[in-house]
């Protein structure tokens, strides 16, 4: 008889913790953590000292925030195949591991991901602000079940999706129903409707359900918080038989890929070139990078395009979405070549081209995602934007690109993981090591991004420029630093060594 | 005058921490011999021939290949030699064609290597593979692979690590063809297996490691049959 799945989920994180190779990665863990427990008690406080009309328009906006995680909640397990591996399924393939302990370890790790925390603490917040009168923790009782009951849903649907799309017809059915949804969307928003859609979302059931707490109308209150819980309850048994149903699927994509073969193409005329064209199909035939990129590429700037974003605030996207592309892979740049890192390393041959062929694939793979969600994201923005607000732009694009071309550089050369990358819900990196990564990438992006949005509207042109330059610059010597790691041979070693276990 | 061997290794050390994988390997492969590197699990032999690859800097010692010192000189190093990895050693989604265009390109090969490509597609029986991607290739089909492309730019000194393993029989034969044809071109090679009456098969001389170190050597027709099997456990052991 089998351990339950919750034991098996214990031990699966537990393995994960111990292999967990620096003391210092764990500690910075434990401090990201803490640090979030922090914030937490922190954002609860902001309710009292504010401006209360700020307070008001929160409030008003609580429903379209609460249906943004909603979103989230579906995109970020959609992007990861059915949610985050504990474990890569490769190296469990030995062991008895239960459908709803993938489920279940998928949902735990849920929290493992930059935007989802944001975005928790925004429901937080609101939730301080819907019960100032007091209420408060019976609001965040709420909150919580709501938090619980989408996630739970989203993973569920994100494993019925990858259960329907493992064969051919389905996946054609599954791009229909995007397209339709898409459809719809286009023609509500282009009707002037998108604002009353969002006005009445049925995650304003659950945001009075929060006021509710504070206005004393507990039993309005107690349904609610019931509803959640019982559909969180619900999902849960759901989704782990819906992941066992996904799982048992035999997917006929990813055997035709390794099967049928690709096009011979022409050698390229340099070595560089040729580096180049093999680390951008490493990149391209990874089923997992591939969604990844197209989830990157579209979302953002769809989102954008919907909120009709002002040209002033675009200016905070190029970052974020730099940020994305990152830790697509950017994060583990040497994982590309995977145990081919050893035979790469016999070939006389410079090894600074062979760097400069991954910085290359990763600078375009920043710049593309970017440009699609900017230019997306500019196609509802009001008027045309002032010289200022265009170099603001143009600035955080170059600045961005740059602290995360050295980010990502930085953690390959120093952090290095063996990544598969076969499966479509293979990770380049653990899910703490990507924590991690995502932080020290999104936080410097986000912090350039918003120095940026404010120089946008000084009016003073070179302003962007003046503020976009150091950034590039320290960059600059970041990257200098860490090719000097990779150029050495005894760290270059290392790194292949990590690269290729297995 | 004896001119150099191709292959002279001189007080090898490697050190992972305080772990001594290799402790003093010294060897030497004449122009077209062939020597068998056998010993049991752990005892430094896929760590030397890593060392000998160029992939991995040892913490003492010295190699020359062909007259090339690896620390002076160690992409000349790299131009002359032709290494197969114990495990693995293929970018996993690139196909065996994207491989040989790339090493084509590193190593500067002229205009016609696609000739040399496809014979030795069609000989190791891959070439209707020839642009699948690697990950889904069978454990013998990568191990072919990666043997096709060491012998690829026909190196003077070829280092096999575990090349028989998981290939099937004809697999095996061409492997053998390969390294008798390379030694015949006046190739040195070093075959590392766990495989005894392959490595033997393969070479002229076994030399055993234990501990990072060589305890012993023999003439490979000393190694065979039940008698070769024991001579061979007393060394190990």
């Amino acid at each position: 008889m089998l351990p339950p799945a919750s034991a098996q989920t214990r031990a699966l994180l537990g393995l994960r913790w111990q292999m967990v190779r620096t003391p210092g990665v764990k500690l910075a863990m434990v401090m990201v953590l803490l640090l979030l427990v922090l914030l937490l008690q922190a954002v609860l406080r902001t309710g009292s000292t504010i401006d209360p009309d700020a307070v008001t328009t929160a409030v008003q906006l609580a429903p379209q925030a609460f249906l943004g995680f909603a979103v989230l909640a579906v995109v970020a397990p959609l992007s990861a195949g059915g949610g985050t591996q504990v474990i890569p399924a490769d190296q469990l393939v030995a062991f008895p591991v239960r459908s709803q302990t993938h489920f279940l370890g998928g949902l735990v790790l849920a929290p493992a991901n930059l935007v989802w925390v944001t975005q928790l603490l925004v429901l937080a917040a609101l939730t301080s602000y819907l019960t100032l009168d007091g209420g408060t923790t019976a609001g965040l009782v709420t909150a919580a079940a709501y938090v619980a009951f989408i996630t739970v849903l989203g993973q569920a649907l994100a494993w019925t999706t990858t259960g329907v799309t493992a064969t051919r017809p389905g996946r054609q059915a599954a791009l229909t129903a995007l397209l339709c949804l898409i459809a719809v969307v286009v023609v509500v928003v282009r009707l002037g409707h998108g604002g009353a859609v969002l006005e009445d979302a049925p995650t304003r059931l659950v945001v009075d359900g929060i006021a509710a707490a504070g206005a004393g109308d507990w039993w309005r209150w107690g349904v609610t918080t019931a509803v959640l819980g019982i559909g969180a309850t619900a999902g849960l048994a759901l989704g782990g038989r819906v992941c066992a149903w996904a799982l048992s699927r035999s997917r006929d994509n990813g055997l035709r890929a390794e099967g049928a073969g690709v096009r011979r193409r022409r050698q390229r005329t340099t070595a560089f070139l040729e580096l180049v064209a093999v680390d951008r199909a490493s990149v391209w035939r990874a089923p997992a990078l591939r969604r990844g990129g197209l989830v990157l590429g579209l979302l953002p700037g769809a989102v954008a395009a919907g909120a009709k974003v002002p040209w002033e605030s675009l200016v905070v996207l190029p970052g974020l979405v730099a940020a994305g592309a990152g830790l697509l892979f950017g994060v583990n740049l040497f994982s590309l070549d995977g145990s081919g890192a050893v035979w790469l390393s016999t070939l006389p041959h410079d090894p600074r081209v062979a760097l400069r062929a991954k910085l290359v694939v990763l600078t375009e793979t920043v710049l593309a995602a970017m440009l699609i969600s900017v230019v997306a994201g500019s196609l509802r923005s009001p008027g045309a934007p002032t010289p200022t607000e265009a170099t603001a732009i143009v600035s955080a694009a170059l600045a961005c690109t740059a602290a995360t071309l050295a980010g990502c550089l930085s953690m390959s050369v120093r952090r290095p993981h063996r990544a598969d990358l076969r499966g479509p819900r293979d990770a380049v990196a653990p899910p703490g090591a990507l924590v991690l990564a995502s932080v020290r990438l999104a936080v410097p992006a986000a912090l350039v991004g918003v120095l940026l949005e404010g120089s946008s509207a000084t009016g003073l042109v070179w302003l962007p420029v003046a503020l976009a330059l150091p950034v590039i610059a320290l960059s600059g010597l970041s990257l200098r630093r860490s090719a000097a790691v990779w150029a050495s041979p005894v760290r270059r070693a290392r790194i292949v060594q990590h690269v290729s276990a297995g | 005058m004896r001119s150099e061997p191709v292959l002279l290794a001189s007080g090898l050390v490697v050190e992972f921490g305080d772990v001594r994988a290799v402790n003093g390997f010294d060897l030497s492969v004449a122009a077209g011999s062939s020597v068998a590197l056998v010993g049991r699990n752990g005892a430094g032999k896929s760590t030397t021939m890593r060392v000998l690859a160029g992939v991995l800097p040892p913490s003492a010692g010295s190699v020359r290949v062909a007259g090339v010192d690896a620390l002076d000189d160690p992409a000349g190093v790299r131009a002359r030699v032709g290494y197969c990895p114990d495990v693995g050693g293929l970018i996993p989604r690139a196909t065996p064609w994207e491989h040989l265009a790339l090493a084509a390109r590193l190593r500067g090969l002229p205009e016609g290597w696609q000739e040399r490509a496809t014979e030795l597609l069609t000989r190791f029986d891959l070439e209707p593979a020839a642009d699948r991607i690697t990950s889904g290739f069978s454990h013998g089909m990568g191990r072919r692979l990666s043997v096709l492309l060491a012998v690829f730019h026909r190196p003077s000194l070829l280092l096999l690590d575990e090349p028989f393993d998981g290939v099937d029989p004809l697999g095996v034969d061409v492997t053998l063809d390969i390294v008798q044809e390379a030694r015949a071109q006046g190739a040195a090679v070093l075959v590392s297996s766990h495989l005894l009456p392959l490595a033997v098969r393969a070479c002229d001389e076994a030399v055993v490691l234990r501990g990072g170190v060589v305890v012993g050597a023999a003439p490979a027709s000393e190694l065979t049959g039940a008698a070769g099997d024991d001579r061979y456990r007393a060394l190990i052991s």
